[in-house]
């Protein structure tokens, strides 16, 4: 039977304050850690907004549809997902105070118009009203002075670095605040260390983000302090052979990674299809008639290719031998013997990296090891982490750095690493802003039009998406404010003042013009910074004031400083007055940064999410019927087993 | 394919710490642990519903192991411990009991969490520098040119599990092979950068703990038919070995996949033996009298190489063939067909049957200085050997990182009144520098002081389960214990020594009660004389160091936790 369950207004709104009240557990500076346990019985810890709207396994359809519009924003920015649920819900409440009577219709068609109002105009209010006020983040004044050798800054002094504050407030929101500071310098000083001055700045950030599992070595049982950046990459085996006594240092090492499935020592002709036959004809396919030795031609020969091989890798002085696949005993003995250490089931992404390091190619077969395939090492020794012992290699020519992450538990671990990971992802979505971003928007609407439960998106709006790259690239999408709700009020005073600059712009038939548009959105913006100074409304009124003050001091500034200055120069004149006012008000903020272009993507997020959500009036509980899919034979079974 | 089932929704709750049922959960989880700990402490037997074998322990690595805790915030705390014990062997229990006081005592503070919690980051930094510091009251140096407080080191670790059932005397001896162990894995001629060598733990069962005894070398357990033919004086001539990884049982060898044809009539287990046979000639011309197989060998080998007088030990496990190649400088062999490389043959000395109650044992040495050692532990049960052996592999990595850090802290109590102490002047010092930094106002944070030196407290009162009073001395802050029977008496007639054993009650003027307010006192570093009496109980410096780290993180985590979603399916 179907279930037929018609939504209103109200439902819509209870379902997102649900997950508010999830959500709000862990915003803002009050804000803790939830815990999971996961279907594995394995033990998680989050902040992150996305894990936890994912592992509630929500049921109600709704609310789904809510947590995948997360899920696609965080995948690009990697951070906004709890602002997310906050703005919705403020602002689906503020649609139901306005609605006359929680009529579903009046709402959507708000929903609507608040979209089309962020397509078209937002971005003009941020770059008016908000822009003027941020600053331009550079990644390379950040570490421009960084030695790589130069002992880590202490904390405090590293401070006034920008992108160290950009991560450290990113990391407050995710690991709390007794880890962000450690965490965001550490991850700072990766992406320096591995940022060539001739390079793009994303071109680190990229490279990092791809690799990074290959990068960072998760260890148990330290306290979080000991996590440390280290030179050079480690491989995450343990060597199966490992010559005694140990080479000595000093001269260069010579290494090979074998990847594929010829890749094994031991050579193999039976594999391509040839048949050993014992007591018949000889071992190897094509000798001579030997009716006695049959088996023992065969090892014998094997044994010599593989003294073969061998002699072939001492020719070329290897002494380091990496292998993708698993090698057989004899092989290791032959190797033992060489003075050859192997590490085998080397991960092939390692292997890749490791390429890419050395700058040798991978050999696919160990009998056609040649010069190119040989890399150059500076070092390569065991070094022990936690409970494993890897195999730590460096070299001359690139100096990659790697990223030993310590916590007391796994879950500590994994988070501090999912953490970064972000991290890295959101410097991405300001750099490189279009290789990303718009293709994945336009992949999310794509996929949010084609659920099954959401009426097709009207035209209007695709094509308003598919002019969205020139009206964003306005924005300088490394622009960036002090944290702590200074994009909200400043957002919000400039909604209000535009709503009030247009009283007499006609409201386009429908009953709300721009100006209550304006307001609906600048009230909604105000219920973010309202939960980030939750400790009691004197401390939020406190924070208004200060942003108010701020941007006085910038306006009377950019009036002292004269026309001349451009843009850009007012926006670092901006900054610094508010930053001065800022650290008069060391409050929750800690005088970090946030990305002004992320919150944008996150207001477009919100209103798309909204439209969606508002769009649906009826929940169909549908069973399968049994003979869906009459091709696959198989789902007939599954489902007469449910029953 | 996986049938597809709908997924439950999962189970949710919001603010664990208030929730009185998983608070219930924490005091008896709480109450488990710290009834284990010290060397008083009680022992635990735990059986399993389908009746496998019971463990009777107080470690906190075995106890966490076999208690698998249901709920998450407890796996959490579980899982702190055991990989802070997997790291260094010691103060497991420590570092569970501190968290929960730290949590318990947050709560009693009723502090804002976010405060409490920066505040124990921060008084843990005041912890960490002051015991790094040269100047630290509870800290001593390691001599290493007098084995005394490697003993007393070890002998901390040994006599804190009582579940090894061992007198004074025993420990004593327990305590001088572990120590003696220790030594003998140090390389003594190598220069530059060192590795240690390894010791090898051989339990047996029934003979007394005073058997006990560490031989150089390696101890390889023997069947009862295996015999040293007396013609060679194995004793003072090194003997030729050779060693194979690879089964000489005569089965047709390790092959990749593919096919394999066999014609009619063809013997191929004649052929192998063939080659085995030839194998045993080019042996014994090369005059090996040491034959050993990792795997199983060939009967008709075995017997062609007694006739030449050839020791042959077949079947030694995979555990054994690294250590006994590194011993003899041998190469393992993994082929049966080419000809021995002359470097692949190595020598061992000393050959000796040895026996240990039923076991019979063939003892070889390394013809030169070799790292490697056995252990052979002998105990009256199998509860308390297994629960003995887990304690000297706990002793020996403890010794291992004293290398690392050549310091101790002191013992019984000792360091954790002293640290108490110490938080306690050092908060009414440092309040308005705290303060600024932390954003708190001067009330939360004596008050966090005050929760944070209590459950340094808590921990040694811990110690005590026999309802004897812990007091502490307000000259050096140490922690001294009243039987139960003469707390009356405590004015006339205080106990002797502290916890630690370095102060005496001479040398110090005034007591008083443990947990009750004291006025603040800067405790004092050792003076000169209190200095030269030995400390009796002496706790491992890297692993109490991690320990207490670990703690104050852990609870700091779990109390920042707001929110738990189990997922049911």
């Amino acid at each position: 039977m179907q279930q037929v369950e018609h939504l209103h207004l109200q439902h819509v709104v209870q379902t997102v304050c649900v997950l508010e009240g999830v959500i709000l557990r862990s915003f803002g500076p009050d804000g803790g850690q939830v815990l999971f346990t996961r279907d594995t019985g394995q033990l998680m810890l989050s902040r992150s907004g996305k894990h936890i709207l994912t592992s509630l396994q929500l049921d109600h359809p709704l609310a789904r549809t809510v947590v995948e519009c997360v899920w696609k924003h965080s995948a690009v920015t990697g951070d906004g997902s709890k602002t997310f649920i906050l703005l919705l819900a403020s602002l689906l409440r503020g649609i139901q105070t306005a609605a006359s009577k929680g009529s579903i219709a009046s709402a959507r068609h708000t929903a609507e118009e608040l979209l089309a109002f962020g397509l078209d105009e937002l971005v003009e209010v941020i770059r008016v009203g908000v822009v003027p006020h941020a600053a331009a983040l550079s990644l390379e004044s950040g570490w421009e002075r960084r030695d790589p050798e130069a002992p880590p800054h202490s904390d405090a002094h590293a401070d006034a670095c920008p992108v160290r504050r950009l991560l450290a407030t990113f990391f407050y929101t995710r690991l709390g605040r007794t880890h962000s500071q450690l965490v965001s310098r550490l991850t700072r000083d990766l992406i320096s260390l591995w940022s060539r001055p001739a390079d793009p700045p994303s071109l680190p950030l990229r490279f990092v983000e791809r690799n990074f599992a290959a990068l960072h070595t998760p260890v148990c049982g330290f306290p979080a302090g000991g996590s440390r950046l280290v030179e050079g990459q480690v491989i995450h085996r343990d060597f199966a052979t490992w010559p005694r006594p140990p080479q000595p240092a000093a001269r260069p090492i010579r290494a090979v990674a074998l990847v594929g499935a010829g890749g094994s020592l031991q050579p193999s002709v039976r594999s391509d299809g040839a048949v050993l036959r014992v007591g018949g004809p000889g071992g190897v396919p094509g000798a001579e008639v030997d009716p006695e030795g049959g088996v023992l031609k065969y090892s014998a020969w094997a044994e010599g290719a593989l003294a073969g091989a061998m002699g072939g890798l001492r020719g070329l002085g290897v002494t380091l031998l990496l292998s993708a696949g698993k090698q057989s005993e004899a092989a290791l003995a032959a190797a033992r013997r060489a003075g050859v250490s192997v590490v085998e089931c080397v991960d092939e992404e390692e292997l890749a990296l490791f390429a890419q390091l050395s700058g040798a190619r991978p050999a696919a077969e160990c009998g056609r090891v040649g010069r190119e395939h040989v890399a150059q090492l500076t070092f390569c020794k065991p070094i022990v982490l936690g409970a494993h012992r890897y195999v730590h290699v460096a070299f001359p020519a690139a100096r990659p750095h790697s990223l030993v992450l310590c916590g007391a538990g796994e879950g500590q671990v994994e988070q501090g690493a999912r953490a970064v990971r972000d991290a890295l992802r959101m410097l991405l979505a300001m750099w490189e802003p279009w290789q990303r971003a718009t293709g994945d928007e336009h992949d999310a609407s794509r996929r949010a039009s084609s659920r099954p439960r959401t009426p097709r998106r009207p035209c209007a709006e695709t094509g308003s998406d598919g002019d969205a790259p020139s009206r964003e690239g306005a924005l300088d999408s490394r622009g960036v404010l002090p944290a702590g709700g200074e994009f909200e009020f400043l957002l919000h005073r400039a909604l209000i003042g535009r709503g009030q600059a247009r009283p007499a712009a006609a409201a386009p038939g429908g009953e709300s013009g721009v100006p209550a548009l304006c307001q609906l959105l600048a009230d909604a913006l105000l219920s973010v910074p309202r939960h980030i100074y939750s400790q009691g409304p004197r401390h939020f009124l406190q924070a208004q004031r200060l942003s108010l003050v701020r941007s006085a001091a910038l306006c009377s500034g950019l009036q002292r400083g004269g026309s001349g200055s451009g843009g850009d120069g007012g926006g670092g004149g901006g900054l610094r007055v508010s930053l001065a006012a800022g650290e008069q008000s060391r409050g929750a903020s800690d005088a970090g940064l946030e990305s002004v272009f992320c919150k944008y993507q996150l207001i477009l997020a919100v209103l798309q999410c909204l439209c969606s959500v508002l769009r649906a009036d009826t929940v169909l509980h549908v069973r399968k019927t049994s003979r869906a899919s009459p091709q696959h034979a198989g789902d007939d079974d599954d489902d007469d087993d449910e029953r | 394919m996986s049938r597809l089932t709908k997924k439950l929704p999962a189970l949710c709750t919001d603010l664990p710490l208030e929730n009185a049922d998983i608070c219930q959960k924490l005091n008896v989880f709480k109450q488990l642990l710290t009834s284990c700990f010290g060397p008083n402490g009680k022992l635990k037997q735990v059986h399993n519903n389908i009746g496998g074998h019971s463990v009777t322990t107080s470690t906190s690595q075995v106890l966490l192991q076999s208690v698998a805790p249901s709920h998450p915030l407890l796996k959490f705390i579980a899982a702190s411990v055991l990989n802070h014990v997997c790291r260094f062997s010691d103060c497991g229990l420590f570092a569970a009991i501190l968290c929960f006081a730290l949590i318990d005592q947050a709560k009693l503070s009723g502090l804002r969490r976010n405060v409490s919690i920066s505040i124990n980051r921060y008084l843990l930094d005041i912890c960490t520098a002051y015991l790094h510091h040269d100047g630290c009251g509870c800290k001593v140096k390691l001599d290493f040119s007098t084995s005394k407080n490697l003993i007393t080191l070890a002998r901390s670790v040994i006599s804190s599990k009582p579940a090894c059932m061992l007198t004074e005397q025993e420990a004593l001896h327990i305590s001088m092979l572990a120590v003696q162990a220790f030594l003998l894995t140090v390389p003594c001629d190598t220069p530059g950068n060192v590795s240690l060598g390894s010791t090898l733990t051989v339990s047996v069962e029934g003979p007394p703990i005073a058997q006990s005894a560490v031989f150089p070398g390696l101890m390889v357990e023997i069947p009862d038919h295996f015999k040293l033919c007396n013609k060679h004086n194995f004793q003072s001539h090194p003997t030729k070995m050779v060693l194979f990884s690879v089964s000489l049982s005569g089965d047709l060898f390790e092959m990749d996949e593919g096919t394999v044809e066999v014609y009619h009539g063809a013997d191929i287990e004649s052929q192998i033996v063939d080659q085995l046979l030839v194998l045993g000639q080019c042996v014994v011309k090369d005059r090996v009298k040491l034959f050993v197989c990792q795997k199983v060998i060939h009967p008709v080998l075995q017997q062609y190489l007694n006739q030449h007088d050839v020791v042959v030990m077949e079947r030694l496990g995979a555990a054994l063939v690294e250590p006994l190649a590194e011993l003899t400088g041998s190469q393992p062999l993994a082929t049966l067909v080419t000809t021995i490389p002359p470097e692949a043959y190595g020598l061992a000395r000393g050959l000796n049957v040895k026996h240990f109650g039923s076991k019979r044992m063939l003892h070889l040495e390394a013809p030169g200085e070799a790292v490697i050692s056995t252990m052979v532990l002998c105990h009256r049960n199998q509860t308390m050997l297994s629960e003995l052996k887990v304690v000297v592999q706990k002793a020996e990595h403890v010794l291992r990182l004293t290398l690392r850090e050549p310091s101790a802290l002191l013992g019984g109590g000792c360091t954790e009144t002293h640290l108490a102490a110490y938080i306690r002047y050092e908060g009414i010092n440092k309040a308005a520098e705290a303060t600024s930094s932390l954003g708190c106002s001067p009330t939360e944070y004596l008050l966090g002081a005050e929760a944070f030196a209590r459950s340094l407290e808590s921990v040694a009162r811990a110690l005590e389960h026999d309802g004897g009073t812990p007091m502490v001395d307000l000259t050096h802050g140490h922690h001294w214990t009243v039987p139960v029977d003469e707390t009356q008496a405590l004015e006339t007639k205080p106990p002797p020594r502290c916890g630690c054993g370095v102060v005496r009650s001479s040398s110090v003027e005034r007591w008083t009660f443990l947990s009750t307010k004291y006025a603040e006192f800067s405790p004092a570093a050792l003076p000169g004389d209190c200095a030269a009496s030995q400390p009796c109980v002496l706790d491992c410096f890297a692993a109490k160091m991690n320990a207490l780290q670990i703690a104050v993180e852990t609870a700091n985590l779990l109390q920042d936790i707001r929110y738990i979603i189990q997922d049911g399916n």
